[in-house]
């Protein structure tokens, strides 16, 4: 075993404090990064919920959400790809969404085909669902809404952009961010959405074989300028990121990760400074003895070293186990493999920085003070 | 027989603080110690035993003179080659056994071996074991710090200082915080060291039970090295020989 090891585990006392700032720093990162990222991935709940592989909108589009109205006519263009199995409408946009006392609050209306094999339609929404959808003025809303926009019971009426809509079912777990959804039929959507019947949102792709989507979209935004297209999972992507930058919560969260770092370097490299500090006699032996200052400069730095990776290792299950915990408060933690890599990979860094902070103990180092 | 002079300080002096605060710790101090010998400094405390030490192993630069050590001028070298001379010739024994808590007995002596020499592990613990077992520690290898004795500690910091076969060991009260027996068989074991390996001893004591084990004994006072004729008794030292003993004034 090396003698970083040795002593780290010998003087474990003396070494937990900095071992818990780092797993501290760890923590903050990951579970703030990861609250963030299941935030922002209620943006492509209707992406990421539905059959369509390929999706094509108002040029310069840089949201699901903010979606504006297209001839539909252009279905014709991606119908043209050979690639493209099928295709069909969508419409989607904020409306007004008026309470029985009067209240207002803003919704998501989401009209799409309604058959089994629509492409648009979300897949929570049963046979039964959008049987009753097909009704004209019906609409869907998620049962975690319910409350939010005033809905008392199966049946119950609101109305949107002023137009009477009835309450014919509910799904469950359909988190929403800007507005609750509001789903229906294209024929129920277009009039809430003042939307005329040659408009559309998006027009949605299914592909013969779904690794061609990637090539369709390509070749959409490459032959037509008043379009844009995209793969459902790079428009899922971009409508994420668009919502990350436009919150600048990743700022918030950059400031509240830089304060855990900061934080944790000044415990970890203090007590690396102070592990080494209570050694100087020892070191100034060695230095006595001729052996040369690096040595010992890398003997810190391989404790700062394990103390990053012992660290992040308690870090780990803690990590998990908050992600479990919020989830039980339907709170989502995103914690994808890359995510939980940086925030071990930047804490690691600060460790290995702690150390070098912790390197000034050792000019202290004087073994002429050892004869006196 | 030509003597051969391992170690030859000229006209060293040392000052601390300034002006009023001023301490002279060594005052034109001159000497010479034979390759192969154990030289004993002795003297009161605060005479500047400490500081001759430090200045004839390199580790305090004098005001003024010169060291002379296995035919280097050690003062005119440079910073880092004055540190390579310690690496390769030079052990050191401390007041205070100045061993990590955290290491084995082994591993400490291990460690010189490794980051001195860059010794491969495996090399680097035959050679602990070896000294160790010199030292009459080998049952006693795996143990830290505070599970050891004083005297055993002080075996293991004169292991750390011979492992490497040194040809000058320096060592400041090396018995000082032992009792006599202990403190007799450390003296012996550097006195071996000397005259088995050729190595060059020079131990500071204050303790006049060492001096039967010394070749030579120089007595500094005030900073200054008594000569060996004035004021002087004879003591016998093992190999029969009389030497000089200054009496305290
Ligand atoms: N770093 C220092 N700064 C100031 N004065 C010092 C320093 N080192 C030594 N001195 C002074 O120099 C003188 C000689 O000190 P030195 O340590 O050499 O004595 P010593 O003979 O080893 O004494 P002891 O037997 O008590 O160890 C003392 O008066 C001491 O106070
Ligand atoms: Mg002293």
């Amino acid at each position: 075993m090396s003698y970083s090891l040795a002593t780290l585990w010998y003087e474990r006392q003396r070494y937990l404090p900095g071992v818990l700032a780092v797993a501290f720093s760890a923590l903050l990162i990951a579970l703030q990064c990861g609250l963030l990222l299941g935030l922002f991935s209620i943006t492509s709940i209707p992406i990421d919920n539905n059959s369509a592989e390929v999706w094509m909108g108002a040029p310069g589009v840089l949201s699901v959400d903010l979606g504006r109205p297209i001839r539909e006519s252009y279905t014709a263009r991606m119908a043209a790809n050979p690639e493209i199995e099928r295709c069909e409408s969508y419409v989607q946009g904020f409306a007004y969404w008026t309470k029985r006392d009067g209240a207002t609050e803003l919704c998501l209306v989401i009209g799409s085909r309604l058959s089994d094999d629509s492409l648009g339609a979300i897949n929570r929404l049963t046979p039964t669902l959008r049987d009753r959808l097909s009704e004209p003025g019906t609409i869907v809303i998620d049962r975690s809404d319910q409350e939010r926009m005033g809905v008392r019971y199966l049946g119950d009426t609101a109305e949107v952009s002023g137009l009477r809509v009835r309450v014919v079912g509910f799904t469950d777990g359909l988190k929403s961010l800007a507005g609750p959804y509001v789903f229906c039929s294209i024929a129920t959507a277009r009039p809430l959405l003042r939307l005329s019947q040659d408009q559309v949102t998006y027009v949605l792709g299914k592909c013969k074989n779904p690794k061609d989507a990637a090539v369709v979209a390509k070749r959409l935004k490459r032959d037509y300028r008043n379009i844009s297209a995209f793969t459902a999972e790079d428009f899922s992507y971009h409508s994420r990121k668009h919502w990350l930058l436009k919150t600048k919560a990743g700022i918030a969260l950059g400031y509240a990760a830089a304060l855990g770092l900061l934080v944790g370097a000044v415990v970890t490299s203090q007590t690396l400074y102070a592990a080494t500090a209570a050694s100087l006699r020892e070191f100034a032996v060695l230095r006595a003895l001729g052996i040369p200052r690096w040595r010992m400069a890398l003997l810190v730095i391989n404790q700062a070293f394990w103390v990053g990776i012992i660290g992040v290792s308690l870090a780990v299950p803690a990590v998990y186990g908050l992600a479990a915990l919020a989830d039980r408060l339907t709170v989502q933690i995103l914690l994808p493999w890359w995510l939980q890599a940086a925030a071990a990979g930047v804490t690691l860094v600060m460790a290995l920085g702690s150390g070098l902070l912790a390197l000034r103990s050792l000019r202290e180092v004087e073994p002429a003070t050892l004869l006196r | 027989m030509r003597v051969d002079i391992a170690l030859r300080g000229e006209r060293l002096s040392r000052s601390f603080g300034q002006g009023a605060m001023q301490t002279i710790a060594l005052d034109d101090v001159s000497l010479s110690i034979e390759a192969g010998e154990l030289a004993l400094l002795m003297g009161p405390s605060g005479s500047g035993k400490s500081t001759l030490l430090a200045v004839l192993s390199g580790l305090l630069r004098p005001d003024s003179g010169r060291v002379v050590s296995l035919g280097n001028d050690l003062w005119t070298l440079n910073e880092t080659e004055r540190e390579q001379f310690r690496l390769q010739y030079c052990g050191f024994i401390f007041q205070g056994y100045n061993l990590f808590s955290a290491l084995t007995a082994r591993q400490q002596i291990e460690m010189v071996v490794r980051w001195g020499e860059g010794a491969s592990p495996r090399e680097a613990r035959r050679r602990a074991d070896e000294v160790l077992s010199l030292l009459g520690m080998s049952r006693r290898a795996h143990l830290r710090p505070v599970e050891l004795s004083g005297g055993e500690k002080q075996r293991v910091a004169i292991g750390r200082a011979l492992v490497k076969n040194p040809r000058l060991v320096f060592a400041d009260e090396p018995t000082s915080a032992l009792d006599w027996s202990h403190g007799e068989q450390v003296i012996e074991l550097l006195r071996a060291a000397a005259h088995d390996r050729g190595a060059t001893v020079l131990i500071v004591s204050h303790d006049s039970r060492t001096i039967p084990f010394a070749d030579h004994v120089y007595h500094l006072e005030d900073g200054r090295l008594q000569h060996q004729d004035e004021s002087s008794v004879a003591v016998l030292n093992h190999q029969g020989q009389l030497l000089p003993y200054p009496t305290s004034r």
